[in-house]
Protein backbone atom coordinates (compact mmCIF):
# COMPACT_ATOMS: atom_id res chain seq x y z
CA UNK A 1 0.00 0.00 0.00
CA UNK A 2 1.19 3.70 -0.66
CA UNK A 3 0.36 5.64 1.81
CA UNK A 4 1.61 8.97 2.83
CA UNK A 5 4.31 8.55 5.42
CA UNK A 6 4.63 12.24 4.99
CA UNK A 7 3.69 14.23 7.99
CA UNK A 8 1.23 16.70 5.59
CA UNK A 9 -2.00 15.31 3.63
CA UNK A 10 -1.91 15.20 -0.24
CA UNK A 11 -4.49 17.12 -1.83
CA UNK A 12 -6.05 13.99 -2.93
CA UNK A 13 -6.81 12.61 0.19
CA UNK A 14 -8.72 15.95 1.31
CA UNK A 15 -10.43 16.01 -1.85
CA UNK A 16 -11.55 12.28 -1.37
CA UNK A 17 -12.56 13.19 1.92
CA UNK A 18 -14.80 16.07 0.21
CA UNK A 19 -16.40 13.67 -1.82
CA UNK A 20 -17.38 10.99 0.56
CA UNK A 21 -18.86 14.02 2.59
CA UNK A 22 -20.68 14.84 -0.06
CA UNK A 23 -21.87 11.74 -0.62
CA UNK A 24 -23.07 11.49 2.66
CA UNK A 25 -25.49 14.24 1.95
CA UNK A 26 -22.81 16.95 2.76
CA UNK A 27 -22.42 16.50 6.33
CA UNK A 28 -21.28 13.89 8.90
CA UNK A 29 -20.49 13.04 13.05
CA UNK A 30 -16.74 13.43 12.58
CA UNK A 31 -16.24 9.92 14.66
CA UNK A 32 -18.66 7.98 12.45
CA UNK A 33 -16.85 9.17 9.61
CA UNK A 34 -13.54 7.96 10.73
CA UNK A 35 -14.97 4.72 11.49
CA UNK A 36 -16.90 4.34 8.18
CA UNK A 37 -13.37 5.43 6.24
CA UNK A 38 -11.29 3.14 8.18
CA UNK A 39 -8.75 6.07 9.52
CA UNK A 40 -7.02 6.66 13.17
CA UNK A 41 -8.09 9.24 14.82
CA UNK A 42 -5.29 10.75 14.04
CA UNK A 43 -5.11 10.21 10.85
CA UNK A 44 -8.74 11.78 10.64
CA UNK A 45 -7.68 14.73 12.17
CA UNK A 46 -4.66 15.10 9.96
CA UNK A 47 -6.87 15.75 6.90
CA UNK A 48 -9.84 17.23 8.04
CA UNK A 49 -7.56 19.96 9.50
CA UNK A 50 -5.99 20.30 6.21
CA UNK A 51 -9.58 20.63 4.31
CA UNK A 52 -10.69 22.91 7.18
CA UNK A 53 -7.25 25.13 6.82
CA UNK A 54 -8.27 25.41 2.82
CA UNK A 55 -11.83 26.08 3.85
CA UNK A 56 -13.88 23.41 2.50
CA UNK A 57 -15.12 22.34 5.64
CA UNK A 58 -16.27 23.49 8.79
CA UNK A 59 -15.95 21.41 12.15
CA UNK A 60 -18.84 22.92 14.55
CA UNK A 61 -19.03 20.39 17.65
CA UNK A 62 -18.32 17.05 16.71
CA UNK A 63 -19.70 17.36 13.12
CA UNK A 64 -18.27 17.57 10.09
CA UNK A 65 -20.19 19.82 7.03
CA UNK A 66 -19.07 20.73 3.33
CA UNK A 67 -18.63 24.49 3.51
CA UNK A 68 -19.64 26.11 -0.47
CA UNK A 69 -16.63 26.41 -1.63
CA UNK A 70 -15.79 22.40 -0.53
CA UNK A 71 -18.98 22.09 -2.62
CA UNK A 72 -17.47 24.14 -5.23
CA UNK A 73 -14.36 22.56 -5.68
CA UNK A 74 -16.04 19.45 -6.81
CA UNK A 75 -18.00 20.79 -9.60
CA UNK A 76 -14.94 21.58 -11.09
CA UNK A 77 -12.86 19.73 -13.86
CA UNK A 78 -9.11 18.64 -12.30
CA UNK A 79 -7.44 22.13 -13.33
CA UNK A 80 -10.45 24.02 -12.15
CA UNK A 81 -9.63 22.39 -8.81
CA UNK A 82 -5.38 23.24 -9.08
CA UNK A 83 -6.60 26.87 -9.81
CA UNK A 84 -9.15 27.12 -6.98
CA UNK A 85 -6.41 25.37 -4.41
CA UNK A 86 -3.72 27.98 -5.33
CA UNK A 87 -6.15 30.78 -4.78
CA UNK A 88 -6.74 29.14 -1.64
CA UNK A 89 -2.87 28.99 -0.61
CA UNK A 90 -2.40 32.80 -1.13
CA UNK A 91 -4.93 32.88 2.03
CA UNK A 92 -2.76 31.20 4.19
CA UNK A 93 -0.62 32.92 5.96
CA UNK A 94 2.65 30.39 5.60
CA UNK A 95 2.17 29.98 1.55
CA UNK A 96 1.53 34.22 0.67
CA UNK A 97 4.56 35.28 2.91
CA UNK A 98 7.21 32.43 1.22
CA UNK A 99 5.46 33.95 -2.11
CA UNK A 100 6.58 37.17 -0.91
CA UNK A 101 9.96 36.04 0.19
CA UNK A 102 10.43 34.11 -3.48
CA UNK A 103 9.35 37.27 -5.15
CA UNK A 104 11.89 39.50 -3.35
CA UNK A 105 14.82 37.57 -4.91
CA UNK A 106 16.58 37.81 -7.92
CA UNK A 107 15.84 34.58 -9.52
CA UNK A 108 12.50 33.78 -7.70
CA UNK A 109 14.13 31.44 -5.79
CA UNK A 110 15.52 30.37 -1.67
CA UNK A 111 17.74 27.00 -1.17
CA UNK A 112 16.08 24.77 1.33
CA UNK A 113 18.20 25.57 4.42
CA UNK A 114 18.01 29.08 4.13
CA UNK A 115 14.20 29.17 3.44
CA UNK A 116 13.75 26.88 6.92
CA UNK A 117 15.46 29.08 9.02
CA UNK A 118 13.00 32.17 8.46
CA UNK A 119 9.78 30.20 8.60
CA UNK A 120 11.36 28.78 11.60
CA UNK A 121 11.69 32.87 12.68
CA UNK A 122 8.13 33.88 11.21
CA UNK A 123 6.21 30.43 12.72
CA UNK A 124 7.75 29.76 15.58
CA UNK A 125 4.54 27.29 16.17
CA UNK A 126 4.93 25.41 13.02
CA UNK A 127 7.08 22.49 12.58
CA UNK A 128 9.54 23.56 10.03
CA UNK A 129 10.05 20.43 8.09
CA UNK A 130 6.23 19.49 7.56
CA UNK A 131 5.82 23.01 6.63
CA UNK A 132 8.35 22.86 4.22
CA UNK A 133 7.11 19.28 2.94
CA UNK A 134 3.49 21.24 2.33
CA UNK A 135 5.14 24.05 0.59
CA UNK A 136 6.69 21.92 -2.02
CA UNK A 137 3.90 19.53 -1.91
CA UNK A 138 0.61 21.74 -2.22
CA UNK A 139 2.69 24.43 -4.07
CA UNK A 140 3.48 21.96 -6.85
CA UNK A 141 0.25 21.12 -7.05
CA UNK A 142 -1.24 24.00 -7.43
CA UNK A 143 1.65 25.53 -9.65
CA UNK A 144 2.45 28.09 -6.94
CA UNK A 145 6.30 26.90 -7.00
CA UNK A 146 8.43 24.53 -7.65
CA UNK A 147 11.16 22.41 -6.64
CA UNK A 148 14.24 21.51 -7.73
CA UNK A 149 15.63 18.21 -5.46
CA UNK A 150 18.87 18.11 -6.93
CA UNK A 151 19.70 21.82 -6.07
CA UNK A 152 17.11 21.77 -2.71
CA UNK A 153 15.52 24.91 -4.61
CA UNK A 154 11.74 26.48 -4.14
CA UNK A 155 10.96 28.58 -6.24
CA UNK A 156 7.60 30.52 -8.13
CA UNK A 157 6.13 28.80 -10.57
CA UNK A 158 5.77 30.64 -13.73
CA UNK A 159 4.66 27.98 -15.84
CA UNK A 160 7.64 28.22 -18.32
CA UNK B 1 -22.54 -16.36 -24.93
CA UNK B 2 -22.63 -17.33 -28.36
CA UNK B 3 -23.79 -12.97 -29.34
CA UNK B 4 -22.85 -11.22 -32.45
CA UNK B 5 -18.97 -10.92 -32.34
CA UNK B 6 -17.96 -7.16 -31.82
CA UNK B 7 -16.47 -5.72 -34.88
CA UNK B 8 -13.83 -4.00 -32.91
CA UNK B 9 -12.18 -6.57 -30.19
CA UNK B 10 -13.95 -9.53 -29.82
CA UNK B 11 -12.53 -12.71 -27.94
CA UNK B 12 -13.85 -15.75 -29.11
CA UNK B 13 -13.46 -19.34 -27.07
CA UNK B 14 -9.94 -18.51 -25.42
CA UNK B 15 -8.00 -20.63 -23.61
CA UNK B 16 -4.52 -19.92 -22.28
CA UNK B 17 -2.29 -22.96 -20.26
CA UNK B 18 0.54 -22.33 -17.68
CA UNK B 19 3.32 -24.68 -16.83
CA UNK B 20 4.70 -25.08 -13.40
CA UNK B 21 7.27 -27.71 -12.36
CA UNK B 22 6.39 -29.69 -15.76
CA UNK B 23 2.97 -29.58 -14.61
CA UNK B 24 0.47 -28.09 -16.78
CA UNK B 25 -3.05 -26.08 -15.87
CA UNK B 26 -5.60 -24.42 -17.52
CA UNK B 27 -5.92 -20.72 -16.59
CA UNK B 28 -8.24 -19.84 -18.80
CA UNK B 29 -11.43 -22.05 -20.85
CA UNK B 30 -13.66 -20.80 -23.18
CA UNK B 31 -13.62 -17.22 -22.33
CA UNK B 32 -15.48 -15.44 -24.62
CA UNK B 33 -15.80 -11.36 -24.49
CA UNK B 34 -17.00 -8.85 -26.44
CA UNK B 35 -16.15 -4.63 -25.96
CA UNK B 36 -17.88 -2.05 -28.43
CA UNK B 37 -15.76 1.19 -29.26
CA UNK B 38 -16.60 3.72 -26.18
CA UNK B 39 -17.43 1.01 -23.93
CA UNK B 40 -16.07 1.19 -20.42
CA UNK B 41 -16.07 -2.20 -19.20
CA UNK B 42 -14.96 -3.20 -15.49
CA UNK B 43 -13.79 -7.22 -15.55
CA UNK B 44 -13.94 -8.47 -11.68
CA UNK B 45 -13.42 -11.96 -10.47
CA UNK B 46 -12.13 -13.60 -7.35
CA UNK B 47 -8.13 -13.32 -7.05
CA UNK B 48 -6.24 -15.11 -8.68
CA UNK B 49 -8.62 -16.58 -11.42
CA UNK B 50 -6.50 -15.03 -14.29
CA UNK B 51 -7.97 -11.63 -14.75
CA UNK B 52 -4.34 -10.06 -15.38
CA UNK B 53 -3.89 -12.86 -18.02
CA UNK B 54 -6.84 -11.92 -19.51
CA UNK B 55 -5.19 -7.94 -20.13
CA UNK B 56 -2.28 -9.21 -20.92
CA UNK B 57 -3.88 -11.77 -23.75
CA UNK B 58 -5.96 -8.61 -25.18
CA UNK B 59 -2.44 -6.39 -25.65
CA UNK B 60 -1.02 -9.36 -27.33
CA UNK B 61 1.59 -9.94 -25.04
CA UNK B 62 0.90 -13.49 -24.53
CA UNK B 63 -0.90 -15.64 -27.17
CA UNK B 64 -3.44 -17.61 -26.25
CA UNK B 65 -3.27 -21.30 -26.26
CA UNK B 66 -6.56 -21.75 -28.41
CA UNK B 67 -9.38 -19.04 -29.54
CA UNK B 68 -8.91 -16.03 -31.50
CA UNK B 69 -8.64 -12.27 -30.46
CA UNK B 70 -10.15 -10.19 -33.21
CA UNK B 71 -9.43 -6.70 -33.32
CA UNK B 72 -11.08 -4.15 -35.73
CA UNK B 73 -12.62 -7.12 -37.09
CA UNK B 74 -8.91 -9.18 -37.78
CA UNK B 75 -7.36 -12.20 -36.26
CA UNK B 76 -4.63 -9.81 -33.84
CA UNK B 77 -1.53 -10.91 -34.15
CA UNK B 78 1.17 -9.82 -31.97
CA UNK B 79 1.07 -6.73 -29.29
CA UNK B 80 -1.68 -4.23 -30.21
CA UNK B 81 -0.06 -0.89 -30.33
CA UNK B 82 -3.58 0.64 -29.87
CA UNK B 83 -3.68 0.06 -26.75
CA UNK B 84 -1.43 1.66 -23.23
CA UNK B 85 -1.61 -0.30 -19.83
CA UNK B 86 -1.99 1.74 -16.88
CA UNK B 87 -0.48 -0.85 -13.80
CA UNK B 88 -1.58 -1.14 -10.73
CA UNK B 89 2.53 -0.53 -8.80
CA UNK B 90 2.77 2.45 -11.43
CA UNK B 91 5.96 0.39 -12.97
CA UNK B 92 7.99 4.03 -13.06
CA UNK B 93 11.38 4.19 -14.02
CA UNK B 94 12.87 6.24 -10.20
CA UNK B 95 15.86 8.04 -12.10
CA UNK B 96 13.65 9.49 -14.98
CA UNK B 97 11.92 12.73 -14.07
CA UNK B 98 8.37 13.14 -14.47
CA UNK B 99 8.40 14.32 -17.80
CA UNK B 100 10.88 11.89 -19.39
CA UNK B 101 8.51 8.77 -17.62
CA UNK B 102 5.46 10.02 -18.98
CA UNK B 103 7.97 10.38 -22.67
CA UNK B 104 8.81 7.24 -22.39
CA UNK B 105 6.10 5.02 -24.57
CA UNK B 106 6.49 8.02 -27.45
CA UNK B 107 9.98 7.62 -26.95
CA UNK B 108 10.08 3.90 -27.95
CA UNK B 109 8.15 4.95 -30.67
CA UNK B 110 10.79 6.90 -32.35
CA UNK B 111 8.82 9.74 -32.68
CA UNK B 112 10.29 13.27 -33.24
CA UNK B 113 11.60 15.81 -30.09
CA UNK B 114 9.26 18.46 -30.83
CA UNK B 115 6.44 15.92 -31.62
CA UNK B 116 7.28 14.10 -27.81
CA UNK B 117 7.73 17.33 -26.45
CA UNK B 118 3.96 19.07 -27.42
CA UNK B 119 2.33 15.94 -26.60
CA UNK B 120 3.99 15.00 -23.29
CA UNK B 121 2.89 18.54 -22.23
CA UNK B 122 -0.40 17.98 -23.28
CA UNK B 123 -0.78 15.10 -21.27
CA UNK B 124 0.66 16.21 -18.11
CA UNK B 125 -1.76 19.02 -18.19
CA UNK B 126 -4.66 16.83 -18.56
CA UNK B 127 -4.38 14.87 -15.59
CA UNK B 128 -3.15 17.51 -13.31
CA UNK B 129 0.89 16.93 -13.10
CA UNK B 130 1.73 20.69 -14.36
CA UNK B 131 4.35 21.84 -11.68
CA UNK B 132 5.22 18.02 -11.25
CA UNK B 133 7.42 17.88 -14.21
CA UNK B 134 11.23 17.76 -12.74
CA UNK B 135 9.99 15.55 -9.66
CA UNK B 136 11.03 12.56 -9.58
CA UNK B 137 8.79 9.51 -8.40
CA UNK B 138 10.47 9.33 -4.59
CA UNK B 139 9.09 13.15 -4.42
CA UNK B 140 5.70 11.79 -5.41
CA UNK B 141 2.24 10.05 -3.24
CA UNK B 142 1.05 7.01 -4.15
CA UNK B 143 -1.91 9.58 -6.17
CA UNK B 144 0.75 11.17 -7.91
CA UNK B 145 2.56 8.47 -9.36
CA UNK B 146 -0.44 6.90 -10.39
CA UNK B 147 -1.09 10.30 -12.60
CA UNK B 148 2.02 9.53 -14.07
CA UNK B 149 1.43 6.29 -15.06
CA UNK B 150 -1.87 7.19 -16.55
CA UNK B 151 -0.18 10.47 -18.22
CA UNK B 152 2.45 7.82 -20.03
CA UNK B 153 -0.54 5.42 -20.63
CA UNK B 154 -2.94 8.14 -22.02
CA UNK B 155 0.17 10.03 -24.09
CA UNK B 156 1.04 7.19 -26.82
CA UNK B 157 -2.53 8.25 -27.59
CA UNK B 158 -4.51 4.10 -27.57
CA UNK B 159 -7.50 3.67 -29.21
CA UNK B 160 -7.71 1.15 -25.73
CA UNK B 161 -6.87 2.26 -22.54
CA UNK B 162 -5.55 -1.16 -19.91
CA UNK B 163 -5.78 -0.67 -16.28
CA UNK B 164 -4.65 -3.34 -14.32
CA UNK B 165 -6.07 -2.91 -10.54
CA UNK B 166 -4.92 1.08 -11.11
CA UNK B 167 -6.37 2.01 -7.59
CA UNK B 168 -5.40 -0.65 -5.37
CA UNK B 169 -1.80 0.47 -4.40
CA UNK B 170 -3.56 3.81 -2.93
CA UNK B 171 -5.51 4.83 0.17
CA UNK B 172 -9.21 4.90 0.31
CA UNK B 173 -9.83 8.49 -0.33
CA UNK B 174 -6.96 8.97 -2.70
CA UNK B 175 -8.69 5.88 -4.76
CA UNK B 176 -11.71 8.03 -4.60
CA UNK B 177 -10.15 11.70 -5.91
CA UNK B 178 -8.51 9.14 -8.61
CA UNK B 179 -11.72 6.65 -9.59
CA UNK B 180 -13.42 10.59 -10.28
CA UNK B 181 -10.48 12.37 -12.31
CA UNK B 182 -10.31 8.89 -14.63
CA UNK B 183 -13.59 9.55 -15.49
CA UNK B 184 -13.71 13.20 -16.26
CA UNK B 185 -10.88 12.15 -18.55
CA UNK B 186 -13.00 9.23 -19.95
CA UNK B 187 -15.94 11.83 -21.25
CA UNK B 188 -13.61 14.84 -22.03
CA UNK B 189 -13.98 15.11 -25.81
CA UNK B 190 -10.39 15.98 -26.29
CA UNK B 191 -9.47 12.57 -25.18
CA UNK B 192 -8.68 10.22 -27.83
CA UNK B 193 -8.71 7.43 -25.72
CA UNK B 194 -12.50 6.13 -25.92
CA UNK B 195 -12.68 2.46 -24.36
CA UNK B 196 -11.72 1.34 -21.02
CA UNK B 197 -11.21 -1.59 -20.12
CA UNK B 198 -10.71 -2.16 -16.30
CA UNK B 199 -9.65 -5.38 -14.38
CA UNK B 200 -10.74 -4.77 -10.20
CA UNK B 201 -10.79 -7.36 -7.77
CA UNK B 202 -13.30 -4.17 -6.10
CA UNK B 203 -17.04 -4.92 -6.99
CA UNK B 204 -17.68 -0.92 -5.82
CA UNK B 205 -15.10 0.21 -7.98
CA UNK B 206 -16.08 -1.54 -11.17
CA UNK B 207 -20.14 -0.60 -10.39
CA UNK B 208 -19.14 3.00 -10.14
CA UNK B 209 -17.06 3.41 -12.93
CA UNK B 210 -17.99 0.75 -15.62
CA UNK B 211 -20.63 1.21 -18.26
CA UNK B 212 -21.08 -2.79 -17.85
CA UNK B 213 -18.98 -4.99 -15.39
CA UNK B 214 -18.11 -8.65 -16.74
CA UNK B 215 -17.67 -11.16 -13.72
CA UNK B 216 -15.25 -14.00 -14.16
CA UNK B 217 -15.33 -17.27 -12.57
CA UNK B 218 -12.59 -19.47 -10.52
CA UNK B 219 -9.57 -21.38 -12.72
CA UNK B 220 -10.07 -22.52 -15.29
CA UNK B 221 -11.41 -19.31 -15.76
CA UNK B 222 -14.49 -18.15 -18.12
CA UNK B 223 -17.51 -15.47 -17.94
CA UNK B 224 -19.97 -16.15 -15.53
CA UNK B 225 -22.14 -13.46 -16.15
CA UNK B 226 -22.07 -9.37 -17.89
CA UNK B 227 -24.32 -7.14 -15.89
CA UNK B 228 -25.21 -3.31 -17.56
CA UNK B 229 -24.69 -0.45 -15.31
CA UNK B 230 -27.26 1.67 -16.34
CA UNK B 231 -27.17 4.71 -13.33
CA UNK B 232 -26.58 7.56 -14.61
CA UNK B 233 -22.93 9.11 -13.39
CA UNK B 234 -21.76 9.91 -10.81
CA UNK B 235 -23.00 6.79 -9.18
CA UNK B 236 -24.47 6.85 -5.45
CA UNK B 237 -23.33 4.07 -3.50
CA UNK B 238 -26.42 4.47 -1.69
CA UNK B 239 -28.76 4.34 -4.52
CA UNK B 240 -30.83 1.04 -4.33
CA UNK B 241 -29.77 -0.08 -7.50
CA UNK B 242 -25.93 0.19 -6.94
CA UNK B 243 -26.68 -2.06 -4.08
CA UNK B 244 -28.83 -4.72 -5.66
CA UNK B 245 -25.74 -4.64 -8.38
CA UNK B 246 -23.19 -4.95 -5.67
CA UNK B 247 -24.73 -8.19 -3.91
CA UNK B 248 -25.78 -9.64 -7.14
CA UNK B 249 -21.85 -9.71 -8.22
CA UNK B 250 -20.84 -10.06 -4.44
CA UNK B 251 -23.34 -13.65 -4.64
CA UNK B 252 -21.57 -14.64 -7.74
CA UNK B 253 -17.88 -14.37 -7.00
CA UNK B 254 -18.22 -15.88 -3.65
Amino acid sequence: MEGEPEPYTGISRIIGLLKILKEKGGASDLYQLGVDLHLELGEELQIVKAAESLGFVITPESDIALTPLGEEILEKDINGRKKLIRERLLTLPLFSRVFEWLEAEEEESLSMEPLKRKIGEAFPNEDVDTAFSMLVNWGRYAELFGYNAAREELYVDRGV
Amino acid sequence: MTSRRSDFLSLRNVARDFTRETRSYRAIDNLSLDVEEGEFVAIVGPSGCGKSTLLRILQGLIPPTSGEVFYKDRPQDGVNSDMAMVFQGFALLPWLSVRDNVALGLVARGRKPSEIDRTVSFYIDKVGLEGYEEAYPRELSGGMKQRVGLARALAIEPRILLMDEPFSNLDALTSVTLRDEVLMLWQDPEMPVRTIIMVTHIIEEAIQMADRVVVLSRRPTHVVREIAVDLPRPRSRKHPEFERLSDEIFSLIS
